[in-house]
Formats: structure tokens, C-alpha cells, sequence
């Protein structure tokens, strides 16, 4: 390894050193001090390493970026359900350029067993067991952009569901980064608990407006107890001149259960990490993800599922619809650890080249070391099927409309997976809006049914 | 009545069963490794001047280098000063008969089962049996060189077709590849070399037995394979060592050349020394192996059996260059004790319609761990390329592990590649199956390992796949093999 480059780091020490310490807690001040301390160590990650074997940072290393203010910022579009993706029907927060904007949202009233608030208020008002989540953080194994977010963060989601509670309604948190001088990065940290048997369904959503360049970091870890159960979805929808750097780290109890649909729509160098940590016996993991790219964009996903404990099940799915030049990458990998039996683990990853120069790069990973185990990876990489396209056409449908329907129908076994109409609907309307052809096929309809 | 778990203990604990150290007087070089042994070992061996500086040429390139530690497995560092890098039987005339060769030699490959007296008469098999470093005799050579076929040592090439040699060594893995290749490249101290000429098809299975006996010496093969064009070979690499105690390293390259419509299958049983139940001792074996298929329609074809060494560490890969090329890797790699593997293929497709096939079968039992990695290349030139790649894993007893790190990059939309890979333990109901139709379950373990490998052996050339099986039997039948 050679060592990390001290030019790299200079403009987020410099961003540190300005923004001072925060104020709050003696505890959140030491530990964002200890944070940038790794991540001054650690460096951005070095163009070879295996975990960036794929992903070039050439581009990030370039420029220089500034923390946004902790004051609250205006949207340049005023007119918020244009951005959202669907109808909140439960309850929103938005934050803009990583600082809560209440004007904009809807949280929780108290006692409704779900506790949404700026993560910088809770920490402010101590809330119970707040230290020790932030600083679990530490804890998924993740690479220094973690780090960075730890050292740099302002606010975020603070996000509580006491035991037993049933949230019905999703949580919608509504990051967007509004840049347009192309300088700004932002660190929002969510950090999500579930007391035992509880239930929420959180859609994260970061939003970015303009094609300027941007940083945007988010650092998002859940805490999953006995029998309790999260559904997550995320959706990327960032600028085309922007770096998106996302860790989601999860760690679930006994007999929980975790879904996680992850849908990238643009975004100019993007990369997901994700791990997840089955402790308990009896955990069912679901980590499922598209994305979808065109033009030059480049979509990094990087899981990991950790089997720790006997008796779980995880099942991933990742697709990547690629077209023009953009580049795919996936590298997922499931530990299966020595006393982790009867494991049962699927893991597939398919993606669907539309032209020449776009290019995907997958690399499924199985580290097993449990002997009475199921565990399966499969990939594939290839094109739309010529005979699909001549039966459609046949038919009498039209070419552009043949290709949109065969990627539909690739995509769509995802996109199914969505439970809430609203958020399918909206899901559906951005994959047709960013298919190659750009025309909705005859007889398909769009919309939530 | 013995259950399933005893016996598995039972195997992954059992002995070495080829180990005895052969006592003939060696001509070594002292340990160490700098410029002046290089030019000994070159001397030695009467090499020209152009081999010589590619050797040195090597030897400096390599000096930069740093030992890849990247692969899933755990070693000492290797003391690269304290080996010795060139021994050979002594000195002797040339030999005109097998009468004429040492009969401590004779007796080896005696017990080594493949006596040359028999080899000769009975099967058909030319043997050029490689005998630390040097090659002792070659038989069905006349028979060979009627069809133009040159089979002989890598010494022998270079004094009698250098033009040959001059052309190919180093065209598929240059002297710069890795570390352990330009290492190899410094010090290589004998190996095999063959050309099939235009339109020839070897009319047998050409086969070299490799085996490390002087102590301390690491072993450092080189062999060339060039098919010229529509020619056909099948050649058989086989392993055993003696017992040891400390590690022997080995680090052979291989280098197979397929022009246009040639055909090359190599095939290797590989089964030296383990070391012991604890982990010590083993060969480190760690090879560089690469064909490339440079003419359109050419083919390669790897197939390994892998059982023994402590540390295996390969990549059979083939480069497809030439149009309608195919390569194919078909692998079973077994660990126990404290074995370690990891292996696997590179398939760098660049021509157009270029096709792979890559079936990989891991066993691990006791402690061994076993790792695939391979890596499915399309370029952007490779039109219609098409890769199947599968690989299994099958896990005895919960220490040990099963990995797999497949690397998938595609440039071209025009490629199919699939790939998928299976972890799973040797079923108890179908051991429960079978032991309940009256069969043993030291056999049905067999069978059903061996059934779990079968898409594999059907590869081999018959007489290996008696030898695979008969070896997979003895490292996991126990008291029965």
C-alpha cells in the first residue's frame, strides 16, 4: 500500500479546521476529532485497491469542497411536491444541504411510538442511547468515507420506534443537495433504532439540483432488535456532475427481518456500500437493487452480508440497466462465519448492456466457513434477446417500444418488490423517463394500478 | 459402525502416502540467489548469450518486485537467500539405454508406479520424466520426431531448436508477468518442451512426471508448448513428492501457444507432498500457467486435479486472441488438513466469437481452506463472445472453508456471460441413501465426491482419470484406499 496522499485530504481538513468545534456534547466533539484523525490516516481510497479496483476518485481528488452552513437553507424551487417522488402519506422530513428544514416537513407527533428529529437535536437534547448509536457507527468496517461523515456530520434523522409500535405509514426523508457554485459537500447521518417488534418503513431519497458538482456523503445505520422489522428503500437521484458516496450499515437482532431496495437513477460517480450484520438466530435479510445509467455516469455497489449466527436467511438481487457509456460495478459478498450453520444464502447479480461503450464489471464473492450451508451466487452479463425483439416486432410492435418493454420487464421483477402504490408509481415513471428511446411503450401502463 | 464424521476425521488426518526421499549425490549450486549463480546455472547448461541475458534481465525486474500477498491463503515468508536453485544428478554421459540410468532412479519411478521399462513397452505413453531439474530419459522420441513432433527438455530445445525457442519463450508470460513467474524466469533450470508441427496430430498422450527430491531445492520448471497450425497434442503433467519438512517451493511457468485451428488439452494430476496433519512442512506451489489460442478456431484446454501441495496457488488462463476461439478450464481442487488453495482461471476473450467454459470443483475437509478466484474478461473488440462459468463448492467438517472471487468485466453488450456457484455440504440423506442400499460409507463419501467431480474427469485422458479418481479415493477413502 502505498501512502495516502496528503493533497487529497487537505480540503476536508480545511473544512474541518474552519467549521471549529461543534457545538453539543464533550463526547460528539471527541469523537469527531477521533474521526477525522482516521480519516487523515486512511486517505481517500487509493486508485488499485481492491475495493476500488473499478471506481475511479480521479475526478473527486481534483477539486476542492466546502461544508454548507448550519443555518437553514432555501430551496431554489419553492414548489416541494415537485421534487418528492411520490405523496408522503405518512411522514416527511427534508433536509437541504444536510441542515432540517422544518418548514418543509411533517414528523411525528410525541408518544405515536415513532421519534423523528434532526439528529443535532437529539444529541443536543441527550436523547436516550444516542451516543452509543453514532458511535456504533464505527463498528460496519467501512472505509474512510465513513470517516469523513463521522468527523464532518451536522445533522441527519434521529429515528426511534419504540418497542412494539407499528408504523404503518413510511417515513420519507428528503436529502437535497442544491450546489450551484459546485463546491459544496454535505454528511448527512441517519441514525435508525428499532426497539423490539417493531416496524417502520423508512424511503430514503437523495435529490440533487443542477448538474453542478457536488459532494454528497450520507452515512445511514440501523439497529434492528428482536423481531423487530425495517423496509427501506433508497433512491439516488443525484446531479449529473456529482459524487455520491453512501454507506448503509445494518445490524439486526434475533429473528428480525430487513428489506432493502436500492434504485439508482443518476448521479455522476456513485458508490453504495452496504453491510449487514445477522446476529441473532433466525435473521431474513433482503438487500435488493437497479440501477439504472446512461451518459457517463458511474455506479459503484459494493455489499456485504455477514452470517454470524445459525439459522438466517439473505437473499440479494442487483440489476443494472446500462446504456450509452455508462459503467456498472457490482461486488457483493456473503460471509458465511464457522457457526453460522444452516445458512441459507442467494445472491444474484444480472445486468443488460444497450450499447457498445457501456461497460459492467461484477464481482460476487462467497466466503464460507460453515459446513451445513446453502449458499449460491449467480451473474450474468448480456444483451436484450434478439428472439424477444422479434416476437414483440412481429406483433406489430415498434422497435423503440419493443426495447423499452423487454428492459421494463428486466427491470421489473424489482420494481414489483415495492410495496407502497404511490413510491411504485413514482419509481416506475423515473425508470420509463430514463430508458433509452424515450417513448412508453404501446399498452404498458404507467402508474400505479 | 463407524459414522460419517469419524470417517471424514479419519481421512483428513491420513498420511502422505507417496513420501520417501531417494538418496543420489546432487550437483547443487550453494543456496543464495544473485547474478553470479544465475550465470552458473547458465553455464551449467551451456546456455547461448541470449538466454543468459534474459535470465539477468529477469532477475533485475524481479529484484523490484514484491511478493503478491493478495491470494486467501497464509504462509511464512519464504527465505528467497536460503534456497538453493539448481541441483541435479550428477554429472553423466550420455545415456543410450535405460540400462545406463542410475538404478536409484530407476527404483523411484519404480515406486512412483510409472517404471520407464514398462512405460516404454506397454502403454504407449512417451515419458520424459523429469528428475529434479534435469531430464534423465526420453522415450518414443524416434517415434515422435518421424511426425516432425519435438519433445524433448527445455535444455535439449534450446541447444538443438533455439530458433523455436527464441520465438516463443516469454511470448505468452513475459519475463515481467509476476513475481513468481520473473523469478522462475531467472532461475528455471529445466522442463519440457514440445512443437507439433503443421497438420500433425500426436498420435499419443505425451506426459512428463515431475519430482522434487534434493532438499532445499526449489523447483523451478519451464515448459513450452507450441501447436503449429490444425495440429492436435494432449499433454499429462503428474506430480508426487517425497516427505518433508520444510517447505519446498515451486514455481513453474507454463506456456502453451495454439495457432490457427491448433488444439492443445493439457491435463494435471497434481499430488505433492501436503504436508502433515499439523501444517507443517508441504510444497508451495505456486505456477504460472497460461495458453494462448493466437490463431482463429484454435482451442486450449486446461483440466487439473488438485490434491496435494500445502499451498496451491494457480491460474491456468487463456488468452483467446485468434477469432472462434475457445479455451475451457475444468478444475478439482481438493484441501484437507491444513491445505490451502486458491485457483481458479482468467478467460481474456479479444477475439471475435470466442468462447469459454470454466467448471470449477472445490472440496475442503478437516482445516483446509479453498478458494476459487477467476477472472471473465470480454474486451471491447470481442463480438459475441460467450462464457459459462460454474463453480461448486462441497464442505467436510466445520472447520474448514469454501470462498469464491470471481471477477466479471465486460466491455462488450454483445457478450453472454453467466456465471454461478454453489456452497453446500455432503448431503446426510443421500450418505443415509446409500448406506441404507447396503453400501459402505467410506464408498458412498466416494461416490458421491465422485459424482460431485464428475463433469471434470470425463475430461481427463482415460489413463489420468483412473490415476484422478484413484487419488481422490486414496485422500478420502481412508482405511480403505
Amino acid at each position: 500500500m502505498t501512502a495516502p496522499n496528503a493533497a487529497d485530504t487537505q480540503t476536508f481538513l480545511d473544512a474541518y479546521a474552519e467549521r471549529g468545534k461543534v457545538d453539543g456534547p464533550e463526547w460528539l466533539a471527541s469523537y469527531q476529532e477521533e474521526s477525522m484523525k482516521l480519516f487523515r490516516a486512511a486517505g481517500l481510497p487509493l486508485p488499485g485497491s481492491e475495493e476500488w479496483k473499478y471506481t475511479n476518485l480521479a475526478g473527486l481528488r481534483k477539486r476542492e469542497f466546502a461544508l454548507a452552513g448550519a443555518q437553514p437553507q432555501q430551496i431554489t424551487s419553492t414548489d416541494l411536491s415537485e421534487l418528492l417522488i411520490c405523496d408522503p402519506d405518512g411522514f416527511l422530513a427534508v433536509f437541504v444541504n444536510g441542515v432540517f428544514s422544518a418548514e418543509h416537513s411533517r414528523l411525528p407527533e410525541a408518544g405515536s411510538g415513532i421519534q423523528v428529529e434532526p439528529l443535532s437535536a437529539a444529541i443536543e437534547n441527550g436523547s436516550p442511547g444516542v451516543e452509543e448509536l453514532v458511535a456504533s457507527g464505527k463498528t460496519f468496517g467501512f472505509e474512510s468515507f465513513a470517516d469523513l461523515n463521522s468527523a464532518l456530520f451536522h445533522s441527519g434523522a434521529w429515528i426511534h420506534v419504540t418497542r412494539g409500535a407499528e408504523i404503518t405509514e413510511p417515513l420519507y426523508l428528503l436529502h437535497i443537495s442544491d450546489s450551484p457554485d459546485g463546491s459544496l459537500m454535505t454528511h448527512p447521518r441517519n441514525v435508525v433504532s428499532l426497539e423490539e417488534g417493531a416496524r417502520l418503513t423508512l424511503i430514503e431519497d437523495y435529490l440533487g439540483l443542477g448538474d453542478s458538482a457536488y459532494l454528497s456523503n450520507p452515512f445511514t445505520h440501523f439497529q434492528i432488535a428482536d423481531n423487530a422489522g425495517a423496509v427501506h428503500y433508497r433512491l439516488v437521484r443525484e446531479g449529473e456532475g456529482s459524487f455520491h458516496v453512501s454507506n448503509l450499515g445494518v445490524r439486526q437482532a434475533g429473528h428480525s427481518s430487513f428489506t432493502s431496495h436500492s434504485f439508482c437513477f443518476s448521479g455522476g460517480v456513485v458508490r453504495n456500500d452496504v453491510a449487514a450484520f445477522l446476529e441473532g438466530e433466525g435473521v431474513e435479510c433482503t438487500l435488493n437493487g437497479l440501477t439504472v445509467g446512461r451518459g457517463e455516469e458511474h455506479v459503484d455497489n459494493h455489499t456485504r452480508i455477514i452470517h454470524s449466527q445459525p439459522n438466517c436467511n439473505s437473499w440479494e438481487m442487483y440489476k443494472a440497466v446500462l446504456a450509452e457509456k455508462a459503467h456498472g460495478v457490482f461486488n457483493g459478498k456473503i460471509y458465511v462465519a464457522q457457526d453460522a450453520q444452516k445458512t441459507d444464502a442467494k445472491q444474484s447479480n444480472q445486468a443488460l448492456l444497450l450499447s457498445d461503450t457501456a461497460v459492467m464489471d461484477s464481482k460476487p464473492e462467497l466466503e464460507i466457513y460453515a459446513d451445513d450451508v446453502k449458499c449460491t451466487h449467480g451473474a450474468t452479463v448480456g444483451q436484450l434477446n434478439e428472439d424477444g425483439l422479434f416476437y414483440l416486432r412481429s406483433r406489430g410492435i415498434g422497435k423503440e417500444a419493443a426495447r423499452v418493454l423487454l428492459v421494463y420487464a428486466f427491470a421489473s421483477d424489482l420494481v414489483s418488490g415495492i410495496e407502497h402504490p404511490g413510491l411504485k408509481a413514482g419509481v416506475e415513471a423515473l425508470l420509463f423517463e430514463k430508458l433509452p428511446g424515450d417513448c412508453e411503450p404501446a399498452g404498458v401502463t404507467v402508474g400505479a394500478t | 459402525m463407524q459414522s460419517p464424521t469419524d470417517h471424514l476425521n479419519e481421512l483428513a488426518s491420513q498420511d502422505y502416502k507417496y513420501g520417501f526421499v531417494t538418496d543420489i549425490e546432487s550437483d547443487s549450486v550453494p543456496p543464495g540467489l544473485n547474478e553470479d549463480v544465475i550465470k552458473k546455472i547458465s553455464a551449467i547448461k551451456e546456455e547461448p548469450e541470449w538466454l543468459l541475458e534474459w535470465r539477468l534481465k529477469a532477475y533485475e525486474h524481479w529484484l523490484k518486485m514484491t511478493e503478491p500477498r493478495w491470494p486467501k491463503v497464509d504462509y511464512p515468508e519464504v527465505d528467497f537467500q536460503s534456497m538453493v536453485y539448481y541441483s541435479s544428478p550428477k554429472a553423466k554421459k550420455e545415456l543410450q539405454s535405460l540400462d545406463e540410468v542410475d538404478p536409484d532412479l530407476l527404483e523411484t519411478f519404480d515406486k512412483l508406479g510409472i517404471s520407464l521399462d514398462e512405460q516404454k513397452r506397454l502403454s504407449g505413453v512417451a515419458v520424459d520424466a523429469v528428475f529434479d531439474s534435469v531430464s534423465v530419459a526420453t522415450t518414443f522420441k524416434d517415434k515422435l520426431s518421424e511426425l516432425g513432433i519435438i519433445f524433448c527438455s527445455f535444455s535439449e530445445a534450446v541447444r538443438e531448436h533455439p530458433d523455436l525457442v527464441k520465438k516463443y519463450l516469454g511470448s505468452v508470460v513475459p519475463y515481467s508477468d509476476n513475481f513468481y513467474a520473473t523469478l522462475n524466469s531467472a532461475v528455471f533450470s529445466d522442463g519440457s518442451f514440445c512443437y507439433i508441427p503443421k497438420g500433425v496430430r500426436s498420435p499419443m498422450e505425451l506426459s512428463t512426471y515431475f519430482r522434487i527430491n534434493a532438499a532445499n531445492t526449489g523447483q523451478f520448471e519451464r515448459t513450452l508448448i507450441v501447436a503449429d497450425e490444425d495440429s492436435y497434442v494432449s499433454y499429462l503433467e503428474g506430480c508426487t513428492a517425497p516427505m518433508r519438512d520444510e517447505n519446498q517451493l515451486h514455481a513453474a511457468v507454463v506456456e502453451l501457444v495454439a495457432l490457427d485451428n491448433a488444439q492443445i488439452k493439457y491435463s494435471t494430476v497434481q499430488n505433492w507432498y501436503p504436508g502433515d496433519e499439523n501444517g507443517k512442512g508441504g510444497i508451495y506451489n505456486f505456477v504460472t500457467k497460461r495458453g494462448a489460442c493466437r490463431g482463429s478456431d484454435s482451442k486450449i484446454s486446461w483440466t487439473q486435479v488438485e490434491t496435494g501441495s500445502a499451498i496451491t496457488w494457480k491460474y491456468p488462463s487463456c488468452i483467446l486472441q485468434g477469432d472462434n476461439s475457445v479455451g475451457e478450464f475444468y478444475s478439482v481442487a481438493l484441501t484437507k488438513n491444513y491445505q490451502q488453495a486458491d485457483t481458479g482461471t482468467k478467460m481474456v476473450h479479444i477475439g471475435k466469437n470466442t468462447r469459454s467454459t470454466i467448471i470449477s470443483k472445490g472440496i475442503s475437509a478437516g482445516r483446509g481452506q479453498n478458494s476459487y478466484r477467476g477472472l471473465v474478461k470480454i474486451n471491447k473488440g470481442a463480438e459475441g463472445a460467450r462464457n459459462f462459468s460454474q463453480c461448486d463448492s462441497m464442505l467436510m467438517g466445520d472447520r474448514c472453508g469454501a470462498h469464491t472471487f470471481p471477477y466479471i468485466e465486460i466491455n462488450n453488450p454483445t457478450a453472454q456471460v453467466e456465471h454461478e456457484a454453489s456452497t453446500s455440504k455432503i448431503g446426510e440423506d443421500q450418505i443415509f441413501y446409500l448406506r441404507q442400499r447396503g453400501i459402505s460409507t467410506e464408498d458412498a463419501i466416494s461416490m458421491i465426491v465422485n459424482g460431485f467431480c464428475k463433469e471434470v474427469f470425463r475430461e481427463l485422458p482415460m489413463e489420468f482419470a483412473v490415476e484422478a479418481q484413484k487419488l481422490l479415493s486414496i485422500s478420502l477413502e481412508g482405511s480403505v484406499g
